[in-house]
């Protein structure tokens, strides 16, 4: 009976330990300092609007929180940081696209107890590359983290919604 | 001993079944806590509340132009339109064309004057950390204060600079919320008891009645195992006496 409760209590606190190292956050100008080696662009804003608000809701399966997400751009690359809830919580995500493509994805912010995996280069580096089709969907497939369904899914929406909006301030 | 074995294994069976359906119930019910959307909402009665030690919620007001913006515990209220949620006290709010600006100590919320929420910004977008006021100068720029430097705004509220001791500014002035008010918008905010999630996994683990919660969840534990090893001994016996 004792050697099971010690059990029990030892399962219980490393549990608590992993569920806290699953949170982190990383601030959005490290982000765009590493993105642009140190000298980020001047931030611009892109107004969810019109036809805009309708592509990104199709996305998302929802409204965007907000009306307005900003943007920085150099020439053909944009970074956007966007938010998505995976569970419970908003995921803040970075996305860099150059040419219509994703160059690179990171996770910047994780607030939920699990599914923290996603930061992890083995997932965010299956988006290097992706562009949109026209269905607005990701031309690549990106393969599940075990038990972090909700999260994946919100970070191939992010990906999706990042590349729309890098087509609507192209185009 | 074959008699006694099975006497006891019914009594302790009847004892442990009353308590297995209660954590059955429970176990059930917190395995769709999602689904059932009680991860989202909040308990409110009196009862739970003295039992999570819940104190009793801050309330802080501000009023710019016509509009009245109010915090109750962590929800946002512009009117009496919940606008979002933030666990840092809010620290003032200022009309800038048809967009309303609340600050909190981490946050700064561009609301439309109808309430939709147009961006927040933080520390990334160059305000301070720790916000204390914000107010419009003169020439109506949006500044903010941390106590010790002030950041004035863009007109489109992009980038933030540091500025020198700015002159004539209107400072937002936040006090404390009316009782009739508290009131009033108690009702429309989520609640500041805990989750249903978190009511049913205290009650599923005993914690909710405290020690003795917890120790009788245990001994219903000792219970099952002491059922699954008579019974097993009992099929055993059982079976070699025919």
């Amino acid at each position: 009976m004792i050697p099971a409760l010690l059990l029990f209590m030892y399962l219980s606190a490393t549990m608590d330990r992993l569920m806290a190292d699953q949170q982190f956050e990383v601030p959005t100008e490290e982000f765009l300092a590493q993105a642009f080696s140190g000298q980020a662009p001047k931030p611009t804003v892109l107004w969810l609007t019109g036809t805009l608000k309708d592509e990104v809701g199709a996305i998302l399966d929802h409204k965007y929180p907000s009306l307005r997400v900003r943007y920085w751009r150099q020439d053909q690359r944009f970074a956007w940081a966007l938010e998505e809830i995976g569970k419970d919580r908003p995921i803040t995500a970075g996305f860099i696209i150059n040419n219509n493509r994703l160059e690179d994805v990171q996770v910047l912010a994780f607030r939920e107890t699990r599914g923290g995996e996603i930061r992890f280069e083995s997932f965010t580096r299956q988006f290097d590359n992706a562009s949109l089709k026209p269905s607005g969907q990701l031309d690549t497939r990106i393969d599940g983290v075990s038990g972090a369904t909700l999260s994946v899914n919100a970070m191939r929406k992010l990906a999706a919604m990042a590349l729309l909006l890098t087509q609507h301030v192209v185009k | 001993m074959h008699h006694h074995l099975h006497k006891w294994h019914r009594r302790i069976g009847a004892f442990g079944a009353l308590i297995a359906i209660y954590l059955a119930i429970t176990g059930l019910l917190l395995n769709h806590t999602h689904d059932l959307g009680l991860d989202r909402t909040h308990a409110r009665s009196n009862l739970l509340l003295k039992l999570y030690k819940v104190k009793p919620q801050a309330g802080r007001t501000t009023r710019t132009g016509q509009l009245t913006v109010s915090q109750l515990g962590e929800t946002l209220f512009l009117d009496n339109r919940p606008v979002g949620q933030d666990p840092m006290p809010i620290t003032g709010a200022v009309l800038y064309g048809d967009m309303v600006l609340v600050t909190t100590r981490g946050h700064l919320y561009i609301f439309t004057s109808q309430g939709d929420l147009v961006e927040i910004l933080n520390q990334s977008a160059g305000l301070p950390a720790s916000i204390q006021r914000i107010g419009l100068s003169i020439k109506s720029r949006v500044i903010v204060d941390d106590g010790n430097n002030y950041v004035a705004a863009d007109p489109d509220l992009l980038t933030w600079t540091a500025i020198t001791s700015p002159t004539s500014v209107d400072w937002s002035d936040v006090t404390a919320m009316f009782p009739e008010k508290r009131k009033k918008l108690s009702a429309l905010a989520p609640g500041a008891g805990p989750s249903w999630e978190r009511v049913l996994q205290d009650l599923h683990s005993g914690r909710l009645f405290g020690a003795a919660g917890i120790f009788l969840i245990d001994l219903t534990g000792v219970i099952i195992l002491l059922l699954a090893i008579s019974g097993f001994v009992t099929i055993i016996m059982r079976k070699r006496r025919t």
